[in-house]
């Protein structure tokens, strides 16, 4: 049997020295899409830098597993040749480099694609169309002076452009209008394949409505409360946090 | 002071390598390019706007790498003229660019916009002395710089605004990223005021690249060393945002090796 596309065991990790994820366990499979809902500050973003290995997480012990093989060690860019994806929730502005040539560097070292510009061109127009952004944003910096509809859709973009196995989505519906979060979470839909993993971390329930969740986590306190079905995360709009943090 | 042991040496090159004027006469609207020639010695170029002219010049210093040289600049702006000057280092051992700037005509703009991109074992000093003795007038003085290996940079900033000159403004700002720990920035930004009556602003930062933008970089796939390539173009391209004509941006994006991706 082979082993799960993606686990973390008993993950202990601090930031500046102070432990925030207090084991952390968590398994994916192939075409399982999970759901972490939870409080600000009970450590949802230090999981998702930690998982995508941000150099300011001190991983104390535990271990990442991606297709069985442990990378809890490995740095971030040998993560994304693995194919493990973090959409962030703040991208970070990068001035003086273009969308395009960002992209370009990107695609390269991901899926080692030397592509034509023409063919270049091509892939992403078809991608820019899908989620509608404006062909005009290949030229501007990274991020600089984007809205915070504008920097989601092109995190989702590149997901669908790199083509991971195992995504992790940092609130990503944080920031959107009702327009863009269809948008974004029907894009995120179509990704969603047999082979292919998802962790959704989010507030709300409402971009679950589009991306039907198969485990729902509620994260507290640095780790998992307690995990159901997709039921769980209606259940938690209608009581709040402190129904399940209460138990 | 440092200045003056580093560039010692400068001081004493006697021969005159370039002498250039540029005039932009009466009302007249003008740009113009200049590329400091590849010889050591001493190089001179003056700016000159009349009344009511306005005048975009860039100057690059790609000379080679053994070469010494001293561009010594002076401006000269009538009643509301305006002069925009962006200067940039990256050639020669030691270069030094010394700036001398009185604003006479009233109403008139002076825009100083510097880029020292040091390697190895260059030493830049950007010098740049604005003085201010009629009312109603502008400076803005821009000095960004880039210092890798053992290379060392100064930049040195002296804004005058006499009694004479009240309703003046007077900005004045250094920005410099440090990308080795045997590099060295000095930064000594001044503004003496001697009339209340006036709005001025001075400011320096000198910082190493971002973690957060390396981690950004890294989490799609692309390493610390090609991360850091690009943050610095980065760094390089928005400076050259400052020149207007696209032409000249080309060439010098060029020359900087600083390309984009197109994109059409």
């Amino acid at each position: 049997m082979s082993a799960p596309l993606f686990e973390i065991k008993d993950l202990h990790v601090a930031v500046e020295g102070k432990e925030v994820l207090k084991g952390v366990n968590l398994t994916i499979n192939r075409g399982e899409v999970h759901a972490i809902m939870g409080r600000n500050g009970t450590g949802k973003t230090t999981l998702s830098y930690t998982l995508m290995g941000h150099p300011k997480y001190e991983v104390l012990s535990g271990k990442i597993l991606l297709d069985g093989e442990d990378i809890t060690a490995m740095k971030p860019e040998d993560r994304a040749k693995k194919r493990l994806f973090l959409a962030f929730q703040y991208p970070v502005a990068i001035p003086g480099v273009s969308v395009a040539s960002f992209l370009r560097a990107s695609l390269k070292s991901v899926r080692g694609a030397e592509l034509q510009p023409s063919q270049f061109r091509a892939l992403i127009k078809e991608e820019l169309k899908h989620l509608n952004i404006p062909e005009a944003f290949m030229t501007r910096s990274l991020n600089e002076g984007f809205s915070g509809g504008e920097k989601k859709r092109l995190e989702t973009l590149q997901l669908r452009l790199l083509q991971p196995k195992m995504a992790v989505l940092d609130e990503t519906d944080s920031g959107l209008d009702i327009d863009a979060l269809r948008i974004v979470s029907e894009n995120l839909q179509t990704y969603r394949s047999p082979e292919r993993g998802m962790l959704v971390i989010t507030h709300y329930q409402r971009m679950l409505n589009y991306i039907k969740p198969d485990v729902v986590h509620v994260f507290g306190s640095g780790r998992v409360l307690q995990s159901g079905g997709a039921d769980l995360a209606l259940k938690l709009e209608e009581k709040g946090y402190e129904w399940v943090e209460g138990a | 002071m440092k200045e003056a042991i580093l560039f010692k040496d400068l001081n004493q090159l006697e021969s005159q390598a370039t002498r250039v004027s540029t005039l932009a006469e009466r009302e007249e609207r003008k740009f113009a390019y200049h590329s400091v020639q590849d010889v050591n010695g001493i190089h001179e170029y003056e700016y000159e706007v009349s009344d009511g002219g306005a005048l975009e010049a860039v100057l690059f210093q790609g000379v080679s790498l053994e070469r010494e040289v001293l561009i010594r600049i002076k401006t000269k702006l009538g009643k509301n003229a305006s002069l925009k000057l962006t200067l940039i280092q990256e050639g020669a051992s030691k270069s030094h660019i010394e700036i001398e700037s009185e604003i006479k005509g009233q109403g008139a703009k002076l825009e100083i916009f510097g880029l020292q991109n040091a390697k190895a074992k260059q030493k830049f000093l950007f010098k740049a002395n604005a003085l201010h003795s009629v009312p109603h007038t502008n400076s803005d003085l821009q000095v960004w710089s880039v210092a890798r290996d053992e290379s060392q940079s100064i930049f040195n900033g002296l804004v005058t605004i006499e009694q004479t000159a009240p309703f003046t403004e007077a900005f004045q700002k250094n920005k410099n990223l440090i990308l080795s720990e045997r590099a060295t920035i000095d930064s000594f930004p001044k503004l003496l005021i001697a009339n209340d009556n006036v709005k001025c602003a001075h400011g320096s930062s000198t910082s190493t690249l971002e973690p957060d933008q390396f981690y950004y970089l890294q989490a799609r796939g692309i390493d610390r060393e090609q991360a850091e390539a690009m943050l610095v173009k980065g760094f390089l391209r928005q400076a050259l945002s400052f020149i207007s004509d696209l032409k000249t941006k080309n060439e010098l994006a060029l020359k900087l090796s600083i390309q984009e991706e197109e994109w059409s």
